[in-house]
């Protein structure tokens, strides 16, 4: 019992040592529109309006070992990555590109200032469609959907087509959240006054932590955080049911990276995310944590506020596929920021292009009409992804637990056994009772 | 010790008893005569005595679930929350919780057991009639007092139905009865779950709404009529039974005294820790089990739905079975051990494995039957005849009690902790009741081990203790 504690603890220490390695701490500095104010301000007020969002965060370590984020709504929803790590560079802003003013193109709208650094690494995640689909034999399964259901069962809108607000955006320097939000008319049905609402809020982490929110998931210091809900739409069919197209683009400088992979780990403990068993890492490159980035999200959404079990429902995703050049989804990525980070090679061998389907709900929870409301909570970010480990309380629960029944049976053996012993050893007893059975016996022959 | 009227191994068990009057026997004539209906063959035992016995709650199991059965028809028709819905539950057992305990000491002291079953039969079919009423004129409150009504009924018509087994099955089949009565309780409640829904569809095909609901739950105001016509035959068996065999009437000295309770020997408390340490574990557990089965182990709701109901299912099956068994062998605190230990193990499994949880639930099933069959007849070795009612009231108010408490601290730890946490929770209880089994079986041992005996050797008790009345 006692090698027990000691062996946890160095499993605590070597977890520590481990975790040290990476950036434990970072510092965030966080621009809006960044670059904006030094076009002129027609071109600035412009991006604000049509809700061409650019938020850049950069997260800087004292070695120089930075990350750069591009969050921004141009084009659609997407999130650039890209680490640092000789010189403290920052990143400047094109916005007559960005904006593709005067026919100029997106390419190389998004560039380091000199000194140029080293780009160890760069990825990112682009959220290029929102599918809605009449799950008429509540099945909630993307795959059984797509083969079964009709086009008209469907309702497939491109992010591009949204318009994201300016003034949701909230930005907080202190918290380094911010809100993507977008009030659009394209979720809306014809005389619908309803005011739904589509956001990302995202959260920049600066420190390992844990969420406080369900699902409480773990971060590090090298990720962001992002709540997706939908929240307050007539949906268009009475089973709809909601899912994203998410494109994940992955480019290291070093030989040409393995290919993603989508790992599901289960666990026995759910202590962090009651009903929540499994946590799912999509690795860009699962061979070299150095160069990779990881896109991680537990398989729950919730259905109303406040979050809890009961409105939870669950998320499934698809088997990754290959962006071509050629197909649908690889045409939404070129107006987005991808471009002005990644340029020509976006399309090179190099570079790999995986896209998947997250699908929210769970056969019989009622769809989404149920209470108009979506959300689910995921992170991006680099390196390795944080893991869960089972707290020592629990650990010092179940010993407690499993140890007090073995220690009752074997005291209640022995002292059975003892008491057996006595007996047995304590004389004539059981000759005299022997003697009063014969007697018993003779007397009722 | 031994007396001139001490039977041999020839004379069945059965009548040993009756053969020991010396007052002449009356003449049993026309179907009397026959053994189904001469209360002296032990047919008549199993029909129709048997048989009554188990569909004297068959009503109150019947309707006890019939909220659950139409739960979404519930709230749609009669446009209720959630909560208010889940009160109609919350009306029948938290009343029980004190009020069985003072219907199991009724039937002791003032109805007897006859004259309490048909009144506590009585009180079930009041409220169920009251509770169909409510929904007919769509009145919540009224539909509530329904519900509490026929909750007074319904645990104090239990402990009734215990007493009746003891009376007619002790140290016979005793164990077996009981577990047929759990296989009856799970059949009444699954008829009910297959059969109210098509029935409200089919009365929906003419009269809609809350009306259609009403006459609905009519129905089910009809199974406990049924039940309540059986309590009335079986009085009239029983009361013909004690004439015609000359049982003993309970003397106005030895009847109970509300503060004999505080005379009953530990075991019967140690009993009463186990019942509900153990239940806890079990029924709260299957409560919560359906999101941990789709989460945890990704089955579909549907699958889940199974799983989940695996413990009912096999119940029904096997505790008649086990029970028979037990009646064979005897050793009661060993098989109530075991079935701790099993499920435990069960537990165990659930919580650390991921091993599909078809195998731990079908095991889980089999060792509550095992310990369901084995535990509550214990009562009746340890409790003198004319406390079994009260014994058996407490036993089902602490179990109340403590299935009402666990049940909201278990949803609780669920959202706090999941169900790691929720499992170890369990298997807190069960070490309890792991405990409780164990001291049982020390205090047993050190007073001669009759709870532990085995069939042949409590046989072979009866026959002196018979022989010892007699002589006397």
């Amino acid at each position: 019992m006692a090698a027990f504690p000691t062996m946890k603890v160095f499993i605590l220490a070597s977890i520590l040592t481990f975790v040290f390695c990476d950036i434990e701490k970072r510092d965030l500095k966080t621009w809006s529109w960044p670059d904006c104010e030094k076009y002129n301000e027609t071109i600035c007020n412009e991006a604000k309006q049509n809700g061409s969002i650019v938020i850049y965060v950069k997260a800087s370590s004292e070695s120089n070992d930075n990350l750069h984020y591009v969050f921004s709504t141009i084009g659609g929803p997407s999130v650039v990555v890209l680490r640092t790590t000789n010189v403290n560079a920052n990143l400047t802003f094109n916005w007559e590109k960005l904006l593709q003013y005067n026919n100029s193109l997106i390419d190389g709208a998004i560039t380091f200032s000199d000194p140029q650094p080293n780009i160890e690494y760069k990825f990112a995640v682009v959220f290029t469609r929102l599918l809605e689909y009449d799950d008429t034999d509540d099945s909630a399964d993307l795959d059984y959907c797509e083969k079964h259901l009709n086009l008209t069962s469907w309702n497939i809108r491109d992010f591009s087509m949204f318009h994201w607000s300016s003034d949701d955006l909230k930005v907080n320097a202190s918290t380094n959240t911010f809100v993507f939000n977008s009030t659009s008319d394209v979720m809306i049905k014809t005389n619908e006054t309803r005011n739904g609402s589509i956001s990302f809020a995202f959260s920049v982490k600066h420190d390992n932590g844990r969420a406080s929110d369900l699902p409480r998931m773990l971060y590090i210091a090298n990720e962001t955080m992002f709540d997706f809900v939908i929240a307050n739409y007539t949906p268009s069919f009475n089973n709809s049911r909601f899912a994203l197209e998410v494109v994940v683009v992955s480019l290291s400088n070093e030989a040409a990276s393995a290919d993603m992979s989508v790992d599901l780990t289960k666990s026995i403990d759910d202590e962090y995310t009651p009903g929540v068993f499994e946590i799912i890492d999509w690795l860009t490159n699962p061979k070299q944590s150095h160069i990779s980035g990881f896109f991680q999200w537990k398989p729950v959404s919730y259905i109303s506020l406040p979050r809890g079990r009961n409105t939870a429902t669950k998320v499934e995703h698809s088997d990754l596929k290959n962006v071509d050049k050629s197909s649908s989804s690889a045409k939404l990525l070129n107006n987005t920021v991808l471009l002005a980070v990644f340029n020509e090679s976006l399309w090179n061998g190099k570079t790999v292009k995986r896209m998947a389907n997250i699908s929210f709900g769970l056969p019989k929870d009622g769809f989404y009409i149920k209470n108009n409301y979506t959300a689910w909570t995921a992170a991006i970010g680099y390196g390795t992804p944080p893991a869960d480990s089972i707290s020592i309380t629990v650990i010092i629960t179940i010993s407690a637990g499993l140890g007090l029944p073995v220690l009752i049976i074997i005291v209640g053996g022995i002292y059975s056994i003892i008491r057996k012993m006595r007996k047995r050893s304590s004389g004539y007893e059981p000759i005299n009772a022997g003697s009063i059975n014969r007697n018993y016996t003779q007397q009722s022959d | 010790m031994a007396s001139k009227s001490e039977p041999d191994e020839k004379t069945p068990l059965s009548q040993v008893v009756e053969s020991n009057n010396d007052d002449s026997e009356e003449e049993l004539q026309g179907c009397s005569g026959t053994a189904p209906c001469n209360p002296k063959s032990c047919l008549h035992r199993y029909f129709p005595v048997l048989v009554l016995i188990c569909f004297l709650s068959f009503g109150s199991y019947f309707c006890y679930d019939n909220p659950a059965a139409l739960q979404d028809t519930m709230i749609r028709e009669l446009d209720i929350s959630e909560g208010q819905f889940m009160a109609f539950y919350s009306f029948y057992s938290w009343p029980n919780v004190v009020l069985c305990m003072f219907g199991g000491y009724l039937i002791d002291r003032l109805f007897g057991v006859r004259l309490g079953a048909i009144i506590f039969g009585l009180f079930v079919t009041v409220g169920q009639v009251i509770f169909a009423l409510g929904s007919l004129f769509n009145l919540y409150a009224l539909m509530c007092v329904g519900r509490f009504v026929f909750g007074i009924g319904g645990e104090s018509l239990a402990v009734a139905q215990n007493t009746y087994a003891v009376k007619w099955f002790q140290g016979k089949e005793l164990n077996m009865v009981f577990g047929l009565q759990l296989s009856f309780s799970r059949v009444g409640s699954t008829v009910n779950m297959n059969v109210m829904q098509p029935l409200y569809n089919y009365i929906d095909q003419n009269i809609h709404g809350y009306k259609c609901l009403g006459i609905a739950l009519f129905v089910g105001a009809g199974m406990c009529v049924f039940s309540l016509i059986c309590a009335i035959v079986l009085s009239f068996f029983d009361k013909r039974a004690d004439r015609v065999l000359k049982r003993k009437q309970i003397s106005s000295e030895e009847m109970i005294k509300f503060r004999d309770i505080l005379t009953f020997p530990l075991s019967t408390w140690l009993i009463s820790i186990i019942c509900v340490a153990y239940y806890v574990a079990v029924f709260p557990f299957i409560g919560l089990g359906l999101v941990f089965f789709e989460m945890k182990f990704g089955l579909t709701p549907t699958s889940a739905n199974a799983v989940n109901s695996l413990v009912y299912i096999v119940s029904a099956v096997a505790s008649p079975v086990f029970g028979f068994l037990i009646d064979k062998i005897g050793k009661n605190v060993f098989w109530v051990i075991i079935g701790i230990v099993v499920t435990l193990g069960c537990h165990m499994m659930l919580a650390f494995s991921f091993i599909n949880p078809y195998v731990p639930m079908v095991i889980m099933g089999l060792s509550y039957s095992v310990l369901a069959s084995a535990l509550w007849p214990m009562v009746s070795l340890i409790i003198p005849g004319h406390q079994l009612g009260t014994a058996y009231g407490i036993m089902q108010a602490i179990q109340n009690l403590g299935l009402a408490v666990i049940a909201l601290v278990a949803g609780i730890i669920v959202d706090q902790n999941g169900y790691l946490i929720l499992e170890v929770f369990f298997m807190a209880w069960l070490c309890v009741a792991l405990i409780a089994g164990v001291l049982l079986y020390l205090i047993d041992a050190n007073k001669g081990g009759k709870l532990n005996l085995s069939a042949k050797a409590r046989a072979i008790e009866k026959l002196k203790l018979d022989a010892e009345k007699s002589s006397n």
